[in-house]
């Protein structure tokens, strides 16, 4: 078994269009949800949501944008950031060998509602050329692909909430069994249309907005939560051989020691103790850690009523006595839910945590629910903070279950 | 047949934002880089602009000159059968026609006139369907607008 760097971040978020930006955002304890601007958004019951502070124009030209969904845009982005920064010289081998492992849930979900305004609200029979192109759910993974030259395996993951922790599970496999030197792991969501909010407002699940803050919506692990916020963005890292990695040089920003998967196949949204906990321990396991090895948990931490008591419990069923002793944050409640970029992008939060000692906050939580009883680090960072091992944890509709383990470099 | 040329000529400018200077007749298309995704996202733009429907499958152009070639037969073929099939759907059609300047305000900004324009010629078995449901969701979209 091979041990995996994490050579390469980037990421384009609400709060940062890189991953320095995006973490000292969070670690300041501002949150990016605000209310939508667009005129559409007044057909919205709840107008709140998480932008990525992401101008297309600044990076493409016309006719790619043409055949970009904005998912794509922000994956090409935040994939062209993580390469850079891993310094990487390709050669036609690890070209060869490196794959791409990608999380998506709604893939090019802007180009699908505009499709069908054009068929069905405008009468038209003339939906764009491109819309199977941009809208499928692979296209942002193999835009990277094809934007860096990369002929290994190109995988899209879509697990819903938890594809970009999957997608980053498997391509540590890959590494970790020494199949190929480098991968390319991620995910990237754009759900900020008309169509995708009203489904998801549909579901019951958004937040309402804050009447005194808009910006305090989300409010994970509160007594007074009142569901997720929805955000767009992307976050990509690049897996390394520790070896491969320490022999050229390479800056290696953490570790990635475990991942843990598993499924509830018992219902199709609501969460379960029992399977956040599996995941949890797998995790451990599969890091060779134990429990009191943990120094800190970014949570799923959603801020729907059911998520975060289950979470809690789970925590608690697999830390025991310890587990109020650990802190655990939910920054979704600065960066909204990024749905298939949630898994990588909190992953990107949880290894500067570790490089940083700064623990980023789980903001709003000014009135504890008594059934989450855990140190959730409210409304502040907690800096100087000494941890080397860290979990990041991403559970989805659909009941997939993932948690990856990270240690300080 | 000059002025099917540069009709294309200024839309390949537009789109794909090339010289003119570079887009003549014998310009080979893998001369300026337009492969066949790019030939269809041009075809989609002419037949907005020409009013035609290209065929199911595009020829294997070569030249730009092939292009026009190509649009001006279809343009052609267009004029020359008047059928009455096509202006009685056209006449059933007309409730649509209120939806055009919503169309053509909602569509991409290259669609003049969103292509609703087009006559119906395939959509004769299906005439009596489409205006309605046009109707519908018209009076739909109004309520929401406001």
């Amino acid at each position: 078994m091979k041990r995996v760097a994490v050579t390469g971040l980037g990421l384009v978020a609400p709060g940062g269009n890189d991953p320095k930006e995006f973490f000292a955002s969070l670690a300041a304890g501002r949150s990016s949800i605000g209310v939508l601007e667009e005129d559409w958004a007044e057909r919205l019951a709840t107008r709140i949501a998480a932008r990525a502070p992401f101008d297309a124009s600044a990076h493409f030209r016309g006719q790619q944008l043409r055949m970009l969904d904005r998912v794509s845009q922000l994956a090409l982005v935040a994939a062209k950031q993580a390469i850079a920064s891993a310094g990487i010289e390709w050669t036609d081998e690890t070209r060869a060998s490196t794959g791409v492992f990608f999380g998506t849930g709604m893939g090019g979900s802007t180009t699908t509602d505009e499709g069908y305004a054009t068929l069905y609200r405008d009468g038209s029979d003339r939906i764009k050329p491109f819309t199977v192109l941009t809208a499928m759910n692979n296209a942002a993974g193999a835009w990277i692909g094809i934007e860096h030259g990369l002929t290994g395996p190109n995988l899209t993951y879509s697990t819903a909430c938890s594809s970009s922790a999957v997608a980053v599970g498997e391509a540590w496999l890959r590494v970790r069994s020494g199949s190929a030197p480098l991968a390319l792991a991620g995910g990237a969501e754009a759900p900020l249309t008309l169509g995708t909010l009203k489904a998801w407002e549909a579901l019951k699940t958004l937040a309402t907005e804050d009447p005194l803050d808009p910006a305090a919506s989300c409010k994970p692990f509160a007594r007074d939560r009142s569901g997720l916020v929805l955000g767009e963005g992307a976050a990509v890292v690049v897996l390394e051989d520790w070896q491969h990695a320490r022999r050229r040089g390479a800056e290696i920003f953490g570790e990635l020691v475990g991942y843990g998967l598993v499924t509830d196949s018992a219902h199709i949204t609501r969460p379960s103790i029992d399977g956040q906990a599996r995941a949890l321990d797998l995790a451990l396991e599969s890091a060779r850690v134990a429990p009191d090895d943990v120094g800190y948990i970014n949570a799923h931490g959603t801020g729907t009523a059911a998520n975060d008591a289950v979470e809690t419990a789970a925590i608690k069923r697999v830390f025991g006595a310890r587990a109020k002793k650990v802190p655990v944050s939910s920054t979704k409640s600065m960066h909204g839910h990024l749905l298939g970029a949630a898994g990588a992008a909190e992953l990107v939060v949880t290894l500067l945590a570790l490089r940083t000692g700064t623990l980023p906050p789980t903001m709003n939580l000014r009135e504890p629910d008594p059934e989450c009883d855990l140190d959730y680090v409210p409304n502040a960072a907690r800096e100087g903070q000494d941890v080397d091992l860290a979990l990041t944890s991403s559970f989805a509709f659909g009941g997939t279950n993932a948690v990856l383990a990270c240690r300080r470099a | 047949m000059t002025t099917t040329f540069d009709a294309i000529r200024a839309l390949i400018k537009r789109d794909f934002e090339l010289p003119p200077e570079r887009l003549q007749r014998d310009t080979l298309l893998e001369e300026i880089e337009l492969d066949s995704l790019a030939i269809t996202e041009l075809v989609f733009a002419i037949e907005d602009e020409f009013k035609i429907t290209a065929e199911n499958t595009i020829p294997p152009f070569k030249t730009l000159g092939d292009i026009a070639d190509y649009v001006a037969r279809l343009v052609a073929e267009r004029d020359a059968k008047p059928s009455p099939a096509p202006k009685r759907a056209a006449a059933k059609a007309k409730p649509t026609s209120a939806t055009k300047p919503r169309a053509a305000k909602h569509a991409a900004p290259r669609a003049n006139g969103a292509g609703v324009t087009k006559p119906a010629p395939a959509r004769t078995s299906v005439s009596s369907t489409p205006p309605r449901k046009s109707k519908r969701s018209s009076a739909r979209s109004n309520a929401r607008v406001r």
